[in-house]
């Protein structure tokens, strides 16, 4: 069966790492309102690590799986020195972190606190892996972000990270309908979708593309994904 | 032996670290995924470890994870794969009939790891491929004893 292929797929991640340390000067997206809380945040328009006021460490990992459970937070003192390497994941890391308490203010997201500790619990699972790798890539987490902040009523989707720590997540019903969309940073996004070919019930439709998420949603929609998506 | 192409009747295992578990605790297809840097994406052929039942093998595999990952999570999952049932199904789906490659590439260091092998021909946005291959997890394993 020929299948449709909306955009090839392009390499763009080695864009990953480096706009995970391209603080305070790149405005990666910038689709929300003023005057949302911590705006400057979702926008990459972010302080530089030392002006922070307060960081935020978690003492220890939740346990094996805290989904659900509130995770307990404390205050660390901030170190002197900014600019060793240690110091420089340390403050990316706050930065990953603060992003992802941040949702707590959005209250288009229906699901936030679910949400909040779903990331929260991946950033510890990758942090367990590696202790050097941020644990989630910032590009990836404000993409994915910004793309709920754009769709409030997409139901909870499920989350996982790629080897690089960028955000995966699906819609699924089974295996026969499936949308997933691969969170890369800046605005660009891999997608897939698998649904059943009614014509031709002995075929599947499969279609992927790299796009950039705001006009994401608006090019799947004939393959009618928001009939299992949203809720 | 190094470079032989893995037959399509054996199977290969993955670790999946917690990180690529859903809340559900299925494996999700970001494990499939690779990293930038990977050229492959790293398997064990559970045939060329001459264990005589899967049981085996997968204590052998268990066994071995613990040795040559820093961190195997409490979480973390093997999932067990036919080499022509991943060809077959990537070659017959994929956008661009991918044809991977199963190539036998055992390890000396830091840990022996004979029967490591890995899969060529993905990309690291082979998101598409990652999903053909989930479909076919079916048979998956605690990673820890």
């Amino acid at each position: 069966m020929p299948e449709v292929v909306l955009q090839e797929p392009n390499r763009r991640f080695n864009e990953t790492r480096k706009d995970s340390v391209a603080y305070g000067d790149k405005d990666l997206l910038d689709t929300f309102p003023s005057e949302q809380p911590y705006h400057s945040a979702w926008t990459g328009r972010i302080p530089l690590p030392q002006q922070f006021p307060t960081i935020i460490y978690f003492w220890g990992r939740p346990s094996a799986n805290p989904e659900g459970r509130e995770v307990s937070i404390s205050s660390w003192p901030e170190k002197e020195d900014p600019f060793t390497q240690t110091d420089l994941l340390e403050n990316e890391e706050n930065l990953v972190k603060k992003l992802i308490l941040q949702i707590r203010t959005s209250l288009s997201i229906p699901y936030r606190e679910r949400l909040i500790n779903r990331l929260l619990t991946l950033f510890n699972d990758a942090k367990e892996e590696d202790s050097t790798s941020l644990g989630i890539s910032i590009g990836s987490l404000r993409n994915f972000y910004n793309f709920l902040r754009l769709h409030p009523n997409l139901k909870y989707p499920r989350i996982s990270l790629s080897p690089d720590c960028n955000i995966y997540v699906s819609w699924r019903i089974n295996q026969n309908h499936v949308f997933s969309i691969y969170f890369l940073s800046e605005k660009d996004a891999v997608f897939v979708v698998l649904k059943p070919n009614e014509a031709h019930p002995d075929r599947q439709i499969r279609v992927s593309g790299t796009i950039t998420t705001d006009i994401l949603m608006e090019k799947v929609a004939p393959y009618g994904v928001w009939d299992w998506i949203s809720e | 032996m190094k470079g032989d192409r893995v037959p399509n009747e054996d199977h290969i295992s993955r670790l999946c670290q917690p990180k690529s578990i859903t809340e559900e605790g299925e494996i999700d297809a970001s494990v499939f995924f690779l990293r930038d840097n990977e050229e492959g994406l790293s398997v064990n052929w559970l045939e060329c470890l001459g264990c005589s039942n899967r049981e085996e093998e997968i204590n052998a595999i268990r066994d071995l994870y613990n040795k040559k990952f820093s961190r195997v999570g409490a979480k973390a999952k093997i999932t067990v794969l036919n080499v022509g049932a991943v060809h077959e199904k990537v070659l017959m789906e994929s956008l661009d009939r991918r044809n991977l490659e199963f190539v036998h590439k055992p390890e000396d260091s830091p840990v022996p790891d004979p029967s490591h092998s890995a899969i060529y021909n993905l990309r690291p946005d082979n998101v598409m491929i990652a999903e053909l291959i989930l479909q076919l997890v079916n048979e998956t394993y605690l990673a820890r004893k």
